[in-house]
Formats: structure tokens, sequence, C-alpha cells
């Protein structure tokens, strides 16, 4: 989904603080926000995106840039307040960033908070075949198609190369598909 | 693992659209209803957010520099310091002094790295850097992401095909594992100097990274490979076969979207 030509209007206005123009953005992005975050197992999704919005209201005047630029901002700091809310929800210690982070937290058997998460969804499987993908194919997938982001967009929310996120779309879709049960 | 789908199929599946390969339509379902988890906000919902940001933009209303913070991260850099930090940083040509002299807070090491970087070009198309930090990546044993680190500097020019070639031999690499050979080693050693010392442009330029990143594939994949160009041909074609290897691969579109690209319509 893109907002449109009337991006470059919808900012400066959203500077200064035109309540159509936030009312704009928000409805722009706030179910891609929303999503990715419950499907990621927050646990209060439309919490974790108000706060997420209001981060982007109080640094807007800061931002300068395009649609696609403006969207992957949004999802750095949404992936960030899901990292701060998993942290305050009492886990181990992470560093954000590093594997540990990722490792711990997605391997964790029993009442880790993702799978939890995933088994309530009821999706019809979706959980299970995402559980079997490491946790950057998860995101990377989640973030495709669920925030609906580019390569380019993924990478910068990823903090990692696009060539990096193709290789992990490529794994993950071979993953997936062998749980699927397509043919070799 | 062969890499059986092409970026612009794996495109058609995330976007909703048919996937030319069969293979695919399989995951079409999860697909969909992942992407039905991004459900719209009510009018209500719509209405009273933006009254508290529009609010909450006014009260931050207060004058900032005109510089963009939100520029895209560049991995490198953070790769850099993770291997030598501020030694690393000597190796190319930044030295203690001029990232001291950006008048950085203390502690905050990657934003001065950024000033000092932008402060002399880097980071603004250093392709040359870039191949010299996947060169010792590379002689570090972290073969893929030398690889990796290639793609995203040929990315960075705009040379897709050059980056997509790189990509698929990365995924190969990777599939190696604990198992990167020697050979495999050796040819991507080889490969990112003569990236770094042809006078090769253009189209001969891609054609010879294509050669050469196929050829690490197919070493990769099959632990030899027999038509890997000579590292000294600076046209990239192999002076024993006169058939030029081709990427049995379709690279097809780089991944991705643009505003030029339709991709999904709205969600509502």
């Amino acid at each position: 989904m893109t907002f449109g030509a009337g991006f470059e209007s919808a900012l400066v206005a959203a500077k200064a603080g035109e309540e159509w123009a936030w009312a704009a953005l928000y409805r722009y992005l706030a179910g891609s926000v929303t999503g990715y975050l419950r499907v990621h197992g927050a646990a209060d999704p439309d919490d974790l995106a108000s706060e997420t919005f209001l981060q982007v209201a109080k640094g807007i005047h800061s931002f300068e840039g395009n649609e696609e630029e403006f969207r992957s901002w949004v999802f750095v700091i949404a992936h960030r307040r899901l990292i701060d809310a998993r942290r305050k929800a009492g886990r181990r210690p992470m560093i954000a960033g590093s594997a540990v982070e990722d490792a711990d937290l997605y391997r964790l058997k029993g009442g880790d908070v993702e799978d939890d998460a995933m088994r309530r969804l009821g999706s019809g499987g979706i959980e299970e075949a995402l559980a079997d993908l490491t946790p950057d194919q998860r995101d990377v997938i989640m973030l495709r198609v669920v925030a609906d982001l580019s390569v380019a967009q993924t990478a910068k929310v990823m903090d990692k190369s696009e060539g990096a996120i193709r290789v992990l779309q490529h794994r993950a879709i071979e993953v997936l598909r062998r749980r699927a049960g397509g043919a070799a | 693992m062969n890499i059986q789908w092409s970026d612009r199929d794996i495109e058609s599946l995330f976007a909703g659209r048919e996937p030319t390969e069969g293979d695919l339509t399989c995951l079409a379902p999860m697909v969909e209803a992942l992407r039905r988890k991004a459900e719209p906000p009510t009018q209500e919902r719509v209405d009273s957010m933006a009254r508290a940001l529009a609010m909450e933009a006014r009260e931050s209303a207060v004058a900032v520099p005109s510089r963009r913070t939100t520029k895209a991260p560049v991995t490198w850099r953070r790769r850099l310091v993770a291997i030598g930090g501020v030694a690393a940083l000597a190796t190319v040509g930044v030295g203690g002094a001029a990232v001291a002299s950006n008048g950085a807070a203390p502690g905050d090491v990657l934003y001065s790295i950024d000033q000092a970087f932008e402060a002399i070009g880097i980071g603004n198309g250093g392709t040359e850097e870039r191949i010299d930090e996947a060169v010792r990546l590379c002689d570090r044993g972290r073969v893929d992401q030398a690889l990796e680190h290639a793609a995203h500097a040929f990315e960075k020019k705009g040379d897709e095909d050059s980056a997509s070639a790189l990509v698929h031999a990365a995924v190969a690499v990777q599939n190696q594992g604990s198992e990167q050979s020697v050979e495999v080693r050796t040819q991507v050693s080889e490969m990112l100097k003569w990236m770094g010392s042809t006078d090769a442009k253009g189209k001969d330029f891609g054609q010879g990274v294509s050669e050469r990143a196929q050829a690490v594939k197919d070493t990769a994949l099959h632990g030899k490979s027999e038509d890997a160009p000579k590292s000294g041909d600076a046209q990239g074609q192999n002076k024993d076969d006169d058939e030029a290897p081709g990427n049995s691969d379709d690279n097809g579109t780089p991944g991705g979207r643009s505003s030029d690209n339709p991709g999904k319509g709205p969600k509502d």
C-alpha cells in the first residue's frame, strides 16, 4: 500500500500539527504496524502501536525523507518498541542487535512469549510454520508481508544489507515451502 | 539448496499475485493469512489518534538542525567497528584524530564514525573501500559475509545484476555452513581482488562478476567448478573455455518495490 502523491504535503502539514495530516499518516500505517506487532507476539499491540506513533510525532520535525523512508523509519521505531516491551516483560536481559537476543528469545521452550502468542493466533498452522524459521527469517517474512515493506525498507529496519535480506527470504521460503509439502 | 525462485516470483508471492513458479503457490494461503493481520483502524480510532498526534507534534516543535537523522543505517560501518573498532577505522584512512576532532559525545562511537565518514566522503559510493572490507572479511574466514558485503556495495552503486549474482553465491556458501571449503574461500578472495584491480567497466565488469560468482556458487554446491575465470583476466573471460558459463538462475528483477512498481493495491 502506498500513500500516494500527497505524501510530501501531508508531511509538511504533520510537522505543523495539522490533524488531517496525522489522520492520513495514521490511517496509512496503523494497520500494518499493529499487525506486525500482533504477529510478533506483543501483549498489547494496539497500545504498542500507539506508543510507536507518539514517538513518530515527537520526532517528526527531525525527519526528512520520502514516503519509503518514512515507512522504514516508523517500522524501525515499532521494532524497537517491541524489543523494549519484551525487556520490560521481565525476560532475560538482552543486548539489542546481538545474537543473544534472538537466540534466547526464540529458542525458549514452553512459555516463550512469541510462541504463546503464535498458538493463540489460531491462524491455521501459520504459527507452527513460522516457528520453524530462525528469528531473522521470521522478521523478514513479517516485515515483507505484514508490514508490506520492500527489500530496501526491510534492510533498514533490520540494519542489514539488501543482499542479506534476500538471502534470508530465500531461505525462509524454502523452509516454509518444505513444511507446506511442496515437491522438492 | 538450489535457488529455484527468482526475486520476481518472491515479490509476486508477497504481493498476493500469482507467482510464475508453481512451487510457490502452496504458500499463497499462508501469505494471505499473514496479510490479513494488518487490519485497518476504525474511523473513531483514526480521529482520536490524529488529535493526540497533532498535539504531540505541535508541542514537540522546536528548532532542530536540518540534518537527516533517518539516513539509512550503513551496515558496513557497524561491521567495521565490530571487526576492529578504531583500529579498523584506521585501515580505511580514518584515524582516531579525525574521529576525535568531530567533537562527538563520549561513548557515541558510531555517531562519531558517521560524522568522520561523511566528512571524508566515505559512505557515499565508496565501492573500493567496501571491496577492501570484503577482502578482509574473507581473509578472516567470513566468506558469506564478504559476499554479502560486496553485494551491498554494488547495490549502493546501482549494479543490481552484480549484486544479485553475489547474493546467490552467498546463499550457496552459507549452506556449506561450517564446511566452507578452502577452495571456495580462495575463489571468493580472488574474485574480490579482481574487482578491486580490474580495469573492466560496465557490461564487461558485470559479466566478470557474474561468471566468478557463478563459479563460487558451483563450487559451494557441488565442490568443484570447471569454469572459474582466471583472476588475472581483466575482461572476465575464461581463457580455457570460449563459452562463458551463464548464470543458470533467473536473477529477475531486483528485489523491493518502487513507486513505479504497482505491487499490491491498498488494503482498504
